[in-house]
């Protein structure tokens, strides 16, 4: 949330700054929100998830993987992509759209604020004209967009973290490569998806 | 004997890597035994409980649970014969994010419909048996070694499984904890008839625990036999393990650690 408010405060300054040469500034709020809805809140929580959840899991079942403890698990007749795999990824899929719903909202008030500070644009006007910009497919798209990424990181993550070899040292390399993995991957298919979306709707 | 064992191996070969770790084995366990594997660290003792459990698959032979052939099973009946057999770990192998009680209770909430009042009696049960009643809110992380490996007996005793394997059970621990367990494996066998096969290179516990004994040296399995005939082998091999010499056949340079793992 620090971060999205604080790229939030950032944007609308930058993006203010610009857009007041053609005497545009009001379009702010439009740009912002369109811009943290559909692409920035899913993809920044999304970075801060997968540096995060992401980590935790491969490194929490990196160390039941080296400690015999997921192979227990599976000697005892318990399935360990069920037991260990699955709610991790329910988890961390419910839990992105909620948390990107939460970045939007810190970004939006970030700007916000410097728009009623440097140009003038009073929190009442701002969150109206937000309104009007968003249509319900840009919320839909964020939302759609936040699970998968969810899904695609705890994939990720629990994959490397059971795949571990070696003992403290393959945990440490495989933390590390899942969040490299991760944030890679997810602006990867961020990317991917804008062009699928760009062609679809024209 | 006639009766059908309960584990059999049949020319189980696994090779890994370049290294033949099991070589043509053949080993059958019948119900009620306390069979140990001795070995050399790295020998594929681990290896073989691994087999048996059907997590580990070999290049070619049979691994067969009474009349069931362990690798054709569908993943289903895999854990419905999982559940029916214990295993304790050389480090214990507890969930360390679970309390005692939660550990205990894992596989029979997993795995069966039983309501919560008697899951809890099997807990108390069980840890009362392996004699550490009062630590069913604790985690692993505050018990001893001697004491993580007491719960993960109990833990295995949970399903009341048919077989329990034992991976090093008294690896690490004092003399004293080491009785400890070789004693409560004896007095499991004896209350439940419950057959354990104990992969060990400790040679007091083998002799204090065993009611048959084997030896794995170079993949294969060159003495399996009572303990007392085990004592008095004329194998080379058996004899330099038994009595714990430097001079004698088995190689001196250390083998690989355990392949499985």
């Amino acid at each position: 949330m620090m971060v999205s408010f604080f790229l939030g405060l950032t944007m609308a300054l930058l993006t203010g700054d610009q857009l007041e040469k053609f005497g545009a500034e009001r379009l702010v709020p439009t740009v912002i929100s369109i811009a943290f809805t559909r692409e920035l809140g899913p993809l920044l929580t999304g970075i801060v998830l997968a540096a995060r959840i992401g980590a935790a899991y491969t490194a929490e079942l990196g160390t039941m993987q080296v400690s015999e403890e997921v192979e227990a698990i599976e000697a005892m007749g318990i399935g360990p992509l069920r037991f260990l795999v699955a709610p991790r990824l329910v988890a961390i899929a419910s839990l992105m759209p909620c948390l990107s719903v939460l970045s939007v909202v810190a970004a939006l008030i970030g700007s916000a604020l410097i728009s009623w500070s440097a140009l003038n644009l009073v929190p009442g006007a701002y969150f109206d004209a937000v309104l009007t910009s968003l249509i319900v497919s840009d919320i839909v798209t964020g939302l759609f967009k936040a699970m998968f990424f969810g899904l695609l990181i705890g994939l990720i993550a629990c994959y490397q973290g059971l795949t571990i070899i070696g003992g403290a040292e393959g945990v440490g390399k495989a933390t590390t490569d899942s969040v490299v993995i991760s944030i890679t991957t997810v602006i990867g298919f961020d990317t991917l998806f804008n062009v699928i979306l760009t062609k679809i709707t024209g | 004997m006639s009766e059908t064992p309960l584990v059999h191996l049949e020319n189980i070969v696994v090779r890994l890597g370049d290294k033949m770790v099991l070589d043509e084995i053949n080993l059958k366990v019948f119900t009620g035994d306390r069979l140990v594997i001795l070995g050399q660290s790295g020998s594929g003792k681990s290896t073989m409980l691994r087999l048996i459990l059907g997590i580990l698959r070999p290049i070619s032979g049979v691994v067969r649970y009474r009349r069931l052939q362990v690798q054709k099973l569908s993943r289903s009946k895999l854990n419905l014969f999982r559940s029916r057999v214990g295993m304790v770990y050389q480090d214990s192998a507890l969930i360390s994010s679970m309390t005692v009680r939660e550990n205990l209770a894992l596989p029979v909430e997993e795995l069966s419909r039983k309501p919560r009042k008697e899951i809890n009696a099997l807990i108390k049960e069980n840890l009362e048996m392996v004699g550490m009643s009062g630590t069913e809110e604790k985690l692993p992380s505050e018990l001893s070694g001697g004491m993580r490996k007491r719960v993960s007996l109990a833990r295995a005793m949970m399903m009341q499984p048919e077989l329990i394997l034992f991976d090093e059970p008294t690896a690490g621990l004092d003399p004293v904890i080491s009785s400890v367990i070789d004693e409560l494996m004896i007095n499991l066998s004896g209350k439940t008839n419950t057959t354990s096969i104990i992969v060990t290179h400790e040679m007091d516990s083998a002799f204090k625990v065993a009611t048959r004994m084997a030896m794995l040296y170079q993949g294969k399995i060159i003495e399996e036999t009572t303990p007392d005939r085990f004592r008095a082998s004329a194998n080379p091999v058996v004899r330099q393990f038994v009595t714990g010499t430097t001079e004698g056949p088995i190689t001196k340079t250390p083998l690989n650690a355990d392949s499985s793992k």
